[in-house]
């Protein structure tokens, strides 16, 4: 076998494995989560269309995954910014082949919003708002019209079962790159997904280290710190769902190798926070970080 | 308790006409809104069978967008649950016909009754007699006829609408002026409708006036909307408070940089939460102020600003209106291909208008940049900052320290540098030379053809000589470096010899300067 070959057919097998991968996905389903799936059912049963609100980390796209697996769609999503274009959502025509064969439908590559309007699938928009106005303008028709007018090839209409949900940053909903009028009109329903309570984080992180087992009071001890951080008037960006993980998979790596104490607690926090955590400028991150570790510490003693 | 949709649809019509109504929310809910608080409660109502008031009250605020959810979530509560009606409602009134077993009783209403019927009468005369001397008998707030200055009539209006901060308000200011309130400056400073600055003598309101007199208001330049906001606001204030018009102060921003320098020199003075909403307000105002006047400047290539257009080769989701048929009919002559062999290659495509210039923005903070030298050099900064948007940026600010905020290579939101910008305090010595070394190594970071440096600065630099020496080699590398020095106060000796360098050293009287900059091509690129 050639290295071209076996590189093949190692692609083959991660496709393989990324669609049974999709297949299972880790979720809590209480609390916010809870009335926030029902909040989309709902949406999608009285045909509005709904934009999940919340800062990152959250588990907004996660729970948009989760839809798509429980109502059997299949499921697209693209994270927007300015240099995003109509395009990107709709498709192209491979200029290539409309030189040699015209503007003829092989020539044309959707892009995942007509995928998914033609499959019946669910859409996510991340960041939504990030997009420049000429992209969100093209969000419109298939929004209200539920088609999309690609030209050389005609109307393409969505499936009954097409979905769209936005998903957006709670901060930049104020910001330069507000959504425009028209398409704010056009979202109908709002959810808002904040930080989980205390015993759904609990429960999120313990769903996502299914090899260990992690103590109550370890437990504790990641939430306060995390917690503080997201009460810190002094931190733009604070620790999210996925620093409390990751911290919490370390903590119980050294748990299984005996080196876990106090110090080793610090050590992790404080290498996970420094990555994640954004501070207001002039604020020495570093000693920011220790302090809310030791405040932590002193509050869990 | 259930309610019928019938019932639900009809909380709907009142909730929409009164959010309609609300005089101080920028958002109106549309017809789109109603229909999909309809449809969502009747999803909600065949799924269950029943509605509560709570699914009406939860369906209003999760139809609207988060901004006003709060609004929509009191509006909707007072006419679900009818507080609205408890608050209107008299504590005891006067029955019209009076039975004779509770008679006792009614003569004990009477009095009260008068009371309640004289309560309005008297408030109103007695405002009415002197609307000055009633703030004067409060003790702590005064209300002059001649006030001009608008954030502090603005801010005295927030404080009487919220009737339930008032008292904390007053006690918060009463102890800052007092200074026993831990950490805040004991500034000799009433916040008031006039608002005098002891320091200079004069009212800062007149004061402000008098600069700002050849200076068109920034708000009313602003869109129409937000002019009709602010005056419907003002006519709701004037007719509540039955406030003559020609006595009341304005509530208009004035001038942009009026707002913005009424922002650093008060702020300290608010308490918190109004600090916030406040804070809110100008950093609005500002966003608008970039909407409207930056926007049409950034990538226009006849202003001199961003000049740039180049043809690269297509990528697969390059849309093909972008083709440059000229360009592609070039490289197919002189690469020989046939139609049949074309590939995406060999199409040339015109990208659309980008920017090719390194720019470092370096903001000094220090505490000589006080007042209204801040507030001009971050509205130019956060000019400079949109006008480049396409290009790479970089932004830090200085004092003793360097704070960077925005990396050459890193996405930062407008929205967030503004907030930092908003944040900022004057304080500390002014030492420049590391800010420039960071300059240095963010153009090192870049691939831009152009490098330009903007210095933001009164120059009353500690570190002069190193500083020199930097600048010196940064020109040398070809980088072009302008200086942007508030014209009322600055080192005129440190710019004369930074000129003597090759630095280009630009006067700026007012915010205004630093768009006639632009507009007139006077920068040198």
């Amino acid at each position: 076998m050639s290295v071209r070959d076996s590189v093949v057919e190692r692609i083959k097998r991660s496709l393989r494995e990324a669609k049974k991968r999709e297949r299972k996905i880790l979720i809590v389903l209480r609390g916010q989560y809870k009335e926030a799936y029902e909040l989309l059912k709902d949406s999608e049963s009285a045909g509005l269309t709904p934009a999940i609100i919340g800062p990152p980390g959250v588990g907004k796209t996660l729970l948009c995954r989760y839809y798509a697996l429980t109502t059997k769609r299949s499921f697209y999503w693209i994270t927007l910014d300015e240099s995003t274009r109509p395009s990107h959502l709709i498709g192209t025509f491979n200029p290539a082949v409309v030189l040699s064969r015209g503007w003829c439908l092989e020539a044309f590559e959707p892009g995942p919003l007509t995928l998914a309007m033609v499959e019946g699938g669910i859409f996510v928009a991340n960041e939504l708002n990030r997009a420049s106005e000429y992209t969100q303008n093209a969000l419109l028709e298939p929004l209200e019209e539920r088609s999309y007018y690609v030209p050389h090839l005609g109307r393409i209409v969505a499936e009954e079962t097409f979905f769209f949900i936005a998903t957006m940053n709670p901060k930049e909903l104020a910001g330069v790159h507000r959504l425009s009028e028209a398409l704010r009109d056009r979202i109908h329903v709002w959810i808002s997904l904040t930080y989980p309570k205390k015993e759904v984080e609990f429960e999120i992180i313990r769903a996502n280290c299914p090899e260990y087992s992690l103590p109550n009071d370890i437990l504790e001890r990641i939430y306060k710190v995390v917690d503080l951080t997201r009460h810190n008037e002094q931190i733009i960006k604070p620790a999210s769902i996925r620093s409390s993980i990751a911290m919490a998979r370390l903590i119980a790596q050294a748990l299984e190798e005996g080196s876990y104490d106090d110090e080793r607690f610090v050590k992790i926090a404080f290498s996970v926070l420094l990555g994640t955590l954004r501070t207001k400028p002039g604020v020495r991150k570093d000693l920011l970080i220790k302090s809310i570790i030791s405040e932590a510490l002193r509050e869990c003693h | 308790m259930s309610l019928s949709l019938n019932e639900a649809e009809e909380l709907i019509l009142k909730f929409v006409e009164k959010f309609r109504k609300e005089a101080h929310s920028n958002y109106k809910p549309s017809t789109r809104q109603t229909i999909s608080m309809s449809s969502l409660l009747s999803t909600m109502y065949f799924k269950k069978g029943y509605l509560t008031r709570e699914d009406i009250v939860r369906v209003a605020i999760v139809t609207t967008p988060p901004p006003y959810q709060e609004k929509a979530l009191k509006i909707m509560s007072k006419i679900v649950f009818g507080t609205e009606k408890l608050e209107t409602k008299p504590l005891l009134s006067i029955p019209k016909f009076l039975p004779l077993p509770i008679f006792p009783l009614s003569l004990l209403s009477i009095p009260l009754g008068l009371y309640n019927l004289f309560k309005p009468v008297s408030k109103w005369f007695k405002f009415h007699k002197n609307p000055q001397s009633l703030m004067k008998e409060k003790g702590r707030y005064h209300w002059s006829s001649q006030a001009t200055s608008s954030l502090a009539s603005r801010l005295f209006n927030k404080i009487k609408e919220k009737e339930r901060l008032t008292k904390r308000i007053g006690l918060e200011l009463s102890s800052i002026e007092k200074g026993q309130v831990k950490g805040v400056k004991p500034r000799k400073i009433r916040v008031s409708g006039k608002v005098t600055l002891r320091k200079h003598g004069v009212h800062l309101g007149s004061f402000l006036k008098r600069k700002a007199q050849n200076t068109k208001s920034v708000i009313s330049l602003l869109t129409s909307k937000r002019r009709s906001k602010i005056k419907t606001i003002k006519s709701n204030y004037v007719k509540r408070d039955k406030i003559s018009k020609v006595n009341s102060p304005s509530l208009e921003a004035g001038p942009g940089e009026n707002l913005l320098r009424e922002w650093y020199e008060l702020r300290d003075m608010l308490p918190r939460k109004l600090r916030k909403e406040v804070k809110e307000e100008v950093k609005e105002t500002l966003i608008e102020w970039i909407n409207v006047y930056i926007k049409p400047l950034i990538g226009s290539s006849k202003l001199g600003v961003l000049p740039s257009h180049m043809v690269k080769p297509c990528s697969s989701y390059d849309l093909l209106e972008y083709v440059d048929l000229e360009e592609t009919i070039e490289s197919l002559l002189s690469k020989c291909k046939r139609l049949t062999e074309i590939t995406y290659d060999d199409l040339m495509i015109r990208v659309p208008e980008r920017g090719n210039n390194a720019v470092v923005l370096l903001l000094d903070a220090s505490g000589s940049m006080g007042g209204g030298k801040l507030a001009t050099m971050v509205f130019s900064t956060i000019t400079l900052l949109n006008v480049f948007s396409k290009d790479e940026v970089a932004l830090a600010i200085f004092e003793s320290d360097v704070f960077r905020v925005k990396e050459i290579d890193g996405k930062v939101e407008m929205n967030e540098i503004i907030d930092t910008l908003l944040d900022l305090e004057p304080l500390g010595g002014t030492c420049v030379s590391r800010a420039l070394l960071w300059a240095e190594e963010q153009f090192d970071k870049s691939l831009s053809d152009t490098y330009l440096l903007f210095l933001l600065s009164d120059l009353a630099f500690y570190d002069y000589r190193e500083a020199e020496f930097i600048l010196h080699r940064m020109i040398n590398n070809n980088i072009r470096v302008f200086v942007l020095v508030p014209i009322f106060s600055y080192n005129i000796a440190m710019a004369s010899s930074l000129e003597k360098l090759g630095i280009n050293i630009i006067e700026m009287r007012n915010w205004k300067d630093i768009l006639t900059l632009l507009l007139d091509s006077t920068l040198p690129m």
